[in-house]
């Protein structure tokens, strides 16, 4: 796992980060994290892809995903660990 | 002339704790006698762990171990101690209980966030469920190794591997027993109970 940044979902509730869990599993290399302190987030479950499997992950946000789009958000984490938000725009639906 | 103790037929962990009661009571040269490798191995590492040099002789299936009081062992093993060693020691496959899924979402988060750090425990423990994460858990197999490649020892209840039929299926760390597991419970400054 380098430390060069990453990739990170966060949710609104325990259970939509569960579920989302559940839905990645076997589909996108991810592991669970706790929301880095530069995120707040009602929930403290997140999930972490790595940077170069953004293309791979955005379609899988898209149709089958198991969380309504406003109930989760993607981000970059910085190797100073400085968030920036994602838009989770129409790509690959 | 050397004390000899005789732990011929004697299964483990009995002739460490033999050679232990020796050091206890204040043995500094003595040879402990027995006859198979796995104990020679235990009676090394006890060796090594409490400022003793040891040395092994095999004649007919008898091993003689050999302990002699190291006096510069001595000192890096009380220099080693003064650093601030802390151990975790997991006993269940999932963290705190109320839901099991939520643990199995705690546990790894837990050890995503030890392995962040550059202050690492000196040894993991797993023991009962919680083989089964250095078994099947990928997540925390990753970051065990991680660990385990900055100096983090990794210590498996063996037995408990065996009662779930999957000690072939171990991942990451060395299968251990009782006597290791608690042996570093009890020369840790910290031990953290999961």
């Amino acid at each position: 796992m380098g430390k060069e940044g990453y990739l990170v979902l966060t949710f609104e509730s325990t259970h939509a980060a569960m579920a989302a869990q559940k839905y990645l599993k076997d589909k996108i290399p991810h592991v669970v994290m706790p929301v880095p302190r530069c995120i707040s987030a009602s929930c403290g479950i997140a999930i972490r892809v790595e940077n170069g499997e953004l293309e791979r992950l955005k379609p899988l946000l898209g149709n089958g995903f198991p969380v309504e789009g406003d109930s989760y958000r993607l981000y970059r984490v910085d190797s100073q660990d400085r968030a920036e938000a994602l838009a989770l725009g129409p790509a690959g639906h | 002339m050397n004390k000899i103790i005789d732990a011929k037929g004697q299964n483990c962990p009995i002739p460490v704790i033999m050679a232990k009661k020796e050091i206890d009571a204040g043995g500094q040269s003595f040879i402990v006698e027995v006859d198979n490798t796995t104990a020679v191995r235990n009676l090394e590492k006890l060796a090594s762990t409490r400022g003793f040099a040891s040395s092994v002789e095999e004649t007919d299936g008898v091993y003689r171990v050999a302990f002699t009081k190291d006096e510069e062992a001595c000192c890096a093993a009380v220099q080693e101690e003064k650093g601030s060693k802390w151990v975790v020691f997991v006993g269940h496959e999932t963290l705190g209980t109320g839901s099991d899924e939520l643990g199995a979402n705690l546990m790894k988060m837990y050890f995503y966030t030890i392995a962040q750090e550059q202050d690492l425990p000196s040894a993991i423990l797993f023991m009962n469920g919680g083989v089964k994460l250095p078994v099947f858990n990928d997540q925390i197999v990753e970051h065990l190794r991680d660990m385990q490649s900055r100096g983090t020892e990794i210590l498996v209840c063996g037995t408990c591997l065996n009662f779930f039929e999957i000690a072939d299926k171990l991942q990451v760390g060395t299968v251990s027993n009782m006597f290791d597991i608690t042996q570093r419970m009890l020369y840790a400054d910290k031990v953290i109970a999961l």
